[in-house]
C-alpha cells in the first residue's frame, strides 16, 4: 500500500514543531545568548513560507503562534500575528518574488521586527516608558536577532524535507 | 491571478475565525483547550526537562558505562534506581520541610518547573501541579528561601507562575526592624538584573542596605513573614515623592528548577490590619 508522501511530510512537520516547542520552553536546554533566547517557532513559521503554499504556510504559522502563546497562558497575539504574516509572505513568494532563501531572509527581517516588536509595543510598553530603555535593547533586540538567525537553518531543513525526503513522484 | 487571490482568501478567513474562537476559548481556565494543553504540556515538558538536565557524556564514557552496567546484577540495578529516585525526591521535599515545620498551617505542594514562557521578560514559569492538586489562582509560590511569585493561572495539571520580578505581581511587604511597609512589584528597569522594587516608602525611611524584606500578610493573598529579598539600594522616586528600595531576591528566579505552591494557610483571604495605617 502506497503511503502519501505529502501526508508523511506534514507528520514530519508536526514532529519538528513539537520538538521546537519543547526546546523553546524547556528551562536551560538552550542557553541564553546576550540575555535572550530565540523564538524557534516564529523562525519555523517563517521558514515554511518559502517551502509551502500560502494556505499551508498560514495554517503552520497559526499552529506555531498558538504553541508560542499557550506557553504563556492562552492563544492570542502570536497566533494571529503569525497567521497573517505567513499568509502575506507566502503569497508574495508565490506570486511576485522567487521563493528562495534570499527573498525569504528579506521578508523575514521585516516580519521578525514586526512580530516581536509588535509584542513589545502591545504588551510591554504599557508597563511604562522605562521598558523602552531597559527591556528593548537588552531583551528584544537580541531576541529578534537570534530568531532571525534561526530562519536559514530551519528553511534548509524544511526545504530538504520537502524536496528530497518527501518529494512526490511523477 | 484574481481567481487565485479570491480562492486563497477563503482559507485565510476560515483560519482567522478558528484562531479567534480558540483564542477566546483558551482564555477561560475551564476550557477544553486549556485542559488539553495543560495535560500535554505536563507530559511533554516533563520529558524534555529530564533530558535537558542530563549531562551529555562522550561516546567513550557511554561505552565504559555500558560495560559497567552490564556487569551489574539486574535486581541491584533496579534497587539502585529506586533508591536514587527516592533520594532525589526526598532532597526536593526536605527543602520545604523546614518551612512546613515552622508554619504548620501551610498546605504545601512541591513541584518541578517544567517550562518557561519564551516570550516573557519577567521569568514566568510553569509548574507541574494544577487544580487536581488543589492549586488555585493567586496562590503564593515559594522556595525554601522565600517568596518567588504567585499562581497567575491554574489549569488541570499545570499552573503558570508570575514571579516577583513582574509588574503584574504586587505584594504587601514590610521591613521587620523599622516596621516600614510598602508594595513590592517588578519593573522593566530592574527585572533584567533579576531585581525587584519596594515602592511607597516614606521619605528618609528607616530601611537600609542589607535589610531583609518580608511579606506583611495584609490583604490575605500571602502569608506574613515570607522572605522576599534583601535591600541592595535605596532610591528617591521623584514622581511619587517617596523612597523606594531595590530588592534582590534570595533565589535566582530565572534558573529555578523547583518550587512549591502554598495552597492554604491561616488567614488566607482575610484582610489583615497588621501594620496598617
Amino acid at each position: 500500500m502506497a503511503i502519501d508522501r505529502g501526508l508523511l511530510r506534514y507528520v514530519a512537520y508536526t514532529t519538528e514543531l513539537l520538538l521546537l516547542a519543547a526546546a523553546q520552553s524547556t528551562p536551560e536546554l538552550i542557553p541564553q545568548t546576550l540575555g535572550a533566547k530565540p523564538l524557534l517557532l516564529v523562525s519555523a513559521a517563517l521558514s515554511f513560507c518559502a517551502v509551502e503554499n500560502a494556505t499551508a504556510s498560514m495554517i503552520l504559522g497559526a499552529v506555531c503562534g498558538a504553541a508560542t502563546d499557550l506557553a504563556g497562558g492562552g492563544i492570542g497575539y502570536y497566533a494571529l500575528a503569525l497567521t497573517l504574516t505567513c499568509f502575506f509572505i507566502s503569497s508574495m513568494l508565490g506570486s511576485r518574488f522567487r521563493a528562495n532563501l534570499f527573498s525569504l531572509m528579506l521578508f523575514s527581517s521585516a516580519a521578525v521586527a514586526a512580530v516581536v516588536g509588535g509584542y513589545f509595543l502591545l504588551f510591554r510598553l504599557p508597563f511604562g516608558a522605562d521598558c523602552l530603555g531597559a527591556l528593548f535593547p537588552s531583551r528584544y533586540l537580541p531576541r529578534m536577532a537570534l530568531t532571525y538567525l534561526c530562519v536559514p537553518p530551519l528553511y534548509g531543513f524544511n526545504y530538504y524535507l520537502k524536496n528530497f525526503i518527501f518529494k512526490n513522484r511523477g | 491571478m484574481d481567481k487565485y487571490k479570491k480562492q486563497s482568501r477563503i482559507p485565510l478567513i476560515i483560519t482567522l475565525i478558528i484562531v479567534s474562537v480558540m483564542g477566546v476559548l483558551s482564555q477561560s481556565e475551564n476550557s477544553p483547550i486549556s485542559a488539553a494543553f495543560s495535560a500535554a504540556a505536563r507530559g511533554l515538558f516533563s520529558l524534555s526537562v529530564q533530558a535537558a538536565r542530563q549531562d551529555s557524556p562522550s561516546y567513550e564514557e557511554l561505552q565504559s558505562e555500558n560495560k559497567a552496567l552490564k556487569s551489574e546484577n539486574a535486581a541491584l540495578r533496579s534497587q539502585l534506581t529506586d533508591f536514587l529516585e527516592t533520594k532525589s525526591e526526598n532532597a526536593r521535599l526536605m527543602k520545604f520541610y523546614g518551612l512546613k515545620k515552622k508554619n504548620p498551617s501551610y498546605k504545601i505542594k512541591p513541584a518541578k518547573v517544567i517550562s518557561r514562557d519564551p516570550s516573557d521578560d519577567f521569568g514566568s514559569f510553569t509548574l507541574d501541579v494544577g487544580k487536581a492538586e488543589g492549586v488555585r489562582q493567586n496562590d503564593p509560590v515559594v522556595t525554601e528561601n522565600g517568596l518567588v511569585g504567585r499562581v497567575a493561572r491554574a489549569d488541570s495539571c499545570t499552573c503558570l507562575v508570575r514571579t516577583i520580578l513582574s509588574p503584574d505581581t504586587k505584594v504587601g511587604a514590610a521591613e521587620l526592624k523599622s516596621g516600614e511597609t510598602g508594595i513590592v512589584s517588578g519593573t522593566a528597569e530592574f527585572s533584567a538584573d533579576s531585581l525587584t522594587l519596594m515602592k511607597g516608602l516614606k521619605r528618609n525611611c528607616g530601611i537600609r542596605k542589607g535589610d531583609l524584606i518580608v511579606t506583611s500578610g495584609m490583604g490575605g493573598f500571602y502569608p506574613p513573614d515570607l522572605i522576599i529579598g534583601r535591600v541592595t539600594e535605596i532610591r528617591f522616586n521623584a514622581f511619587e515623592a517617596s523612597d523606594c528600595a531595590v530588592i534582590e531576591p534570595l533565589d535566582d528566579i530565572e534558573r529555578l528548577d523547583s518550587a512549591a505552591v502554598i495552597t492554604d494557610f491561616d488567614g488566607k483571604g482575610e484582610v489583615s490590619e497588621k501594620n496598617g495605617d
